[in-house]
Parts: structure tokens; sequence; C-alpha cells
């Protein structure tokens, strides 16, 4: 038992001292280590986005702040220019202290479109966007407290922010976040900002 | 490829369509009086000796649902031959859920103690504190033999001084309201106790109405604090309107005239 094992051993020795010693070989020029943004999709994508939307001013103490979803679609016309249409709802519980229309929930749905200007350093982009729609409040509350006209649910609305995006260099996927400025013009607020973290397809 | 498109886009659309419908199943719709009422104020609409000798403010709010259309008549006018009933209510209460959320603000130096009632009417009855105090006074009633009583009648609140409180008067109040509202307009016999008494817990004076019938809903939301300090009420009616009768642009009010309900008047 021992002898076997031993001559095993021995063959096993023999067989790695008579083996040829392996080098590298190069064939072609090493990875680049900075992705080539080049290579990412470009054109058509889409977002869906979270966050939240909180009112300035006044309306922050009558109106609370609220959950935001929304989502994106947009065309990227150059690499550095893209145009978008942007629809988001979020919801508020309303404060308004000492007065009924305290503690009732309400909606905002907003529909923009938006023009995006970026910067893409590698993996991450820097844009600047603004852009013009109309907002819709679910219920009259708002009248019934001289924050809108009595009935009045719409109005129009402008967008100015900026936003942060990372590439995943899976070549479709990107994520970011968002902050947009929104002025409501038959809301008596000061406006609002939502701030959102979003996941991006480019198809 | 084009398959794979036809779904994308039929999944968008069904996906906005599903928002949309979203968007509108229950959003309630705000109706606030003009103003506060201030009981205890010299401008307030008085006192009531069958309130307990407390301070009375009262405001109404009338609610603005469009008339029926041809259609809506025609069938109304079916239905009612359908259940052999004289008339089946436009208004209903499975279609406009009604309830009212209030602040209440003593706005006095020593604390005090206020409630609140409502009352109001369908398209076929007023209840009316007011007349019934009239009847009775008409009648020659003494006042301790009077009963007033409202449709719905909150728990009295103590309110210190400077302070506010809030309530609702919520669906199922104004549910109750409704069918008591309409069984007095049906059959008055047994008045104090149909008030008294919820219909879930003992339906009293509720026999003779036909189970089948529509309830009809409130149109018209009279409020009254009561309070023996000077106090304000804020409130606004909140309305569910799930059978799309309120009115909307240019359509045409609905405006019935309801009969004042009057109670039975032992002489």
């Amino acid at each position: 038992m021992i002898r076997r094992a031993l001559l095993t051993g021995l063959t096993i020795a023999a067989c790695l001292g008579a083996a040829a010693p392996v080098y590298a070989q190069v064939t072609r020029e090493p990875l680049s280590p900075h992705p080539d943004p080049k290579s990412f999709a470009r054109g058509l994508f889409g977002e869906a986005e979270i966050g939240t939307l909180v009112f300035l001013g006044g309306g922050n103490r009558d109106l609370g702040p609220g959950t935001v979803l929304g989502l994106r679609a947009g065309y990227e016309i150059v690499r550095f220019v893209a145009i978008q249409l942007h629809g988001l709802g979020s919801t508020h519980e309303t404060r308004f202290p000492g007065r009924p229309q305290a503690g009732q929930l309400l909606q905002l749905y907003q529909a923009s479109a938006e023009l995006k200007l970026q910067i893409r350093i590698r993996q991450v982009a820097v844009a600047a966007m603004g852009g013009a729609g109309y907002a819709r409040l679910s219920t009259n509350l708002l009248g019934t407290t001289g924050l809108t006209d009595p009935d009045r649910r719409t109005s129009q609305v402008l967008l100015a922010g900026g936003g942060l995006d990372y590439h995943t260099l899976s070549r479709h996927f990107s994520f970011g976040l968002c902050g947009l400025w929104a002025r409501y013009a038959a809301i008596a607020v000061p406006g609002a900002i939502t701030a959102t973290a979003y996941a991006r397809y480019t198809f | 490829m084009a398959r794979q498109r036809a779904e994308v886009r039929a999944g968008l659309g069904l996906a906005i369509a599903l928002a949309a419908a979203a968007c509108n199943a229950n959003e309630p719709v705000y109706f606030a009086p003009r103003g506060p009422a201030i009981a205890g104020d010299p401008g307030a609409t008085g006192t009531g000796g069958a309130y307990g000798g407390g301070n009375l403010a009262t405001q109404v709010v009338t609610l603005p649902f469009r008339a029926p259309d041809q259609d809506e008549r025609a069938r109304l006018r079916d239905e009612a031959q359908r259940l052999e009933l004289p008339r089946v209510a436009w208004l209903r209460r499975s279609d406009v859920r009604l309830s009212l959320d209030y602040t209440i603000t003593n706005l006095d130096r020593a604390p005090g103690v206020a409630q609140v009632l409502v009352n109001g009417a369908n398209e076929v009855t007023r209840y009316d504190v007011e007349a019934i105090l009239a009847a009775y006074a008409m009648a020659g009633t003494r006042e301790e033999d009077q009963i007033v009583l409202s449709l719905f009648s909150g728990k009295p609140i103590e309110i210190p001084a400077g302070a506010t409180v809030s309530g609702s008067v919520r669906e199922d109040d104004f549910d109750e309201m409704a069918l008591d509202l309409f069984a007095l307009g049906m059959f008055n016999e047994e008045y104090a106790a149909l008030l008294i008494n919820h219909s879930h817990v003992n339906p009293k004076g509720l026999e003779m109405v036909p189970r089948q019938a529509p309830v009809p809903a409130l149109y018209e939301i009279v409020v009254t604090l009561v309070a023996n300090r000077t106090m304000e009420i804020n409130f606004l009616v909140r309305v569910r309107d799930q059978g799309n009768r309120l009115r909307s642009g240019d359509q045409p009010l609905f405006a019935p005239e309801p009969m004042t309900f009057v109670p039975p008047i032992a002489p």
C-alpha cells in the first residue's frame, strides 16, 4: 500500500518536472480602463422615477410633502440634447391648522414637455433641463382655502432643474438623481421642489 | 417585431386608461359655506330655548346637482312603475356619498360647551327645525312639551377658552339621516322614535318603508352650532359623486321643491 502511494507520487512529480514552461501571449491591445460613451445606446429612452415633492414657503405649511411616482419618455437628438415627455403624480396630506380642510388627501398630477442638455464624462452625465406643462389637482379642496380660485383644478406649470446620471456599462441601463423646481400659475404657493431617483432604459 | 410593437401600444393604452380611471374613481368634491357661523355673536341667528338656552348659529350649503336629462327621466319613470312606487329619487344616497368635517373655535375667555346639529332636505322632504318650532307655537304647545330633534345631533363637546377642536359627520351618519328623512317624508307617525333610534339597532319607524325603494340623498345641508359661549364653526361638505350627479359646466341645475316636514302635533 505504502509502496503504491510512493510510486504514484513519484510519477506525478516526474510529469510536473517534465512540463514545458507557459508564457502569456498578447494578441491585441489591452482594453481601456475608461469606458467609451459612444458605445452606450442612444436615441429613444424611457425612465421610471420615485421620490418626493415638497411645496415651498406657505405651501409647505398647508400641504405636506408627498411621494412622487413618474415616467419619462424621450429622444436624444444628439448625444447632449434630448427632448422628453414627463408625467408624474404625487399624494399629499393637507395641514391647514385649525381648519376643516386639514387631514384630507390630495393628489397632484403633472404632464410636461422638457428639453434636456447633458454632458457625459465617461460613466457620469450632468444634465440641466427645463419645460412647461399642465398640472391637475385631484379635488377642488384648495379652492375652498383660497390657494386656488374656487373649483379651479388645473394650472400651467413651469419646470427647471438638473440631474446626475450614472451609466452601468451594460449599454442600455443607467440610473440617476433628478431635482426639479416647479412653479404653478394657478396655485398660490411659491413653488415646489421634486427630488427623484430614476432608472433609465435607452433602446 | 410588428406584433411586439402592437402589444406595447396596447399595454401603454391600457395603462393610461387605468391611470385615468384611478384618478377619477373616488375623487371627492368639497363645498364650503359662505363663511364661518358664530354662535353667541350679536349678529348670530338667535337663541333657542328648545336647545337648552344655547346660542345658535346656522349655515346652509346647497349642493349643485344636475337635473336628469330626458333619458334619465324616462328611466326613473320606468323604475317607479316597476317598483310600484309613486316616484323614485334622482339623487340617491348610493350615488351621492356625503360627509362633513368641521372645526369649532371657542372665541370666549371661558371654557364652554358646543354641539353640532345637522339637518337638511332631500328632493321630497325638507327637515326644518324652525318650521317644527313654528308648528308647536301655532298649536300652542308649551315649550317643555315640545320635541325638537335634529336629523343628526353630535355629542356636546367641552372646549377650553381659545381652543379649536375638529370633528366629522361621517358617511354612515349621512346614510342614517337620509334614511330617516326618507321615512319621515313617507310616514311621519313615529317621528321621535325614528330619529332617536339608529336603524341598524332598532328599525322602529321604518316598518312601512319599502325595502326596494331607493333612498334619496340630502342635497341641502343645514349645520347648526349650539354653544353656551361665543364660538365659531367652520365646516366643509365632502361629496363623493359616484353616480355623476354633480353639475358641471352649463348643465341645468336640479332645483327640487321639497315639502317641509311637520310632525303630528296633538292639540
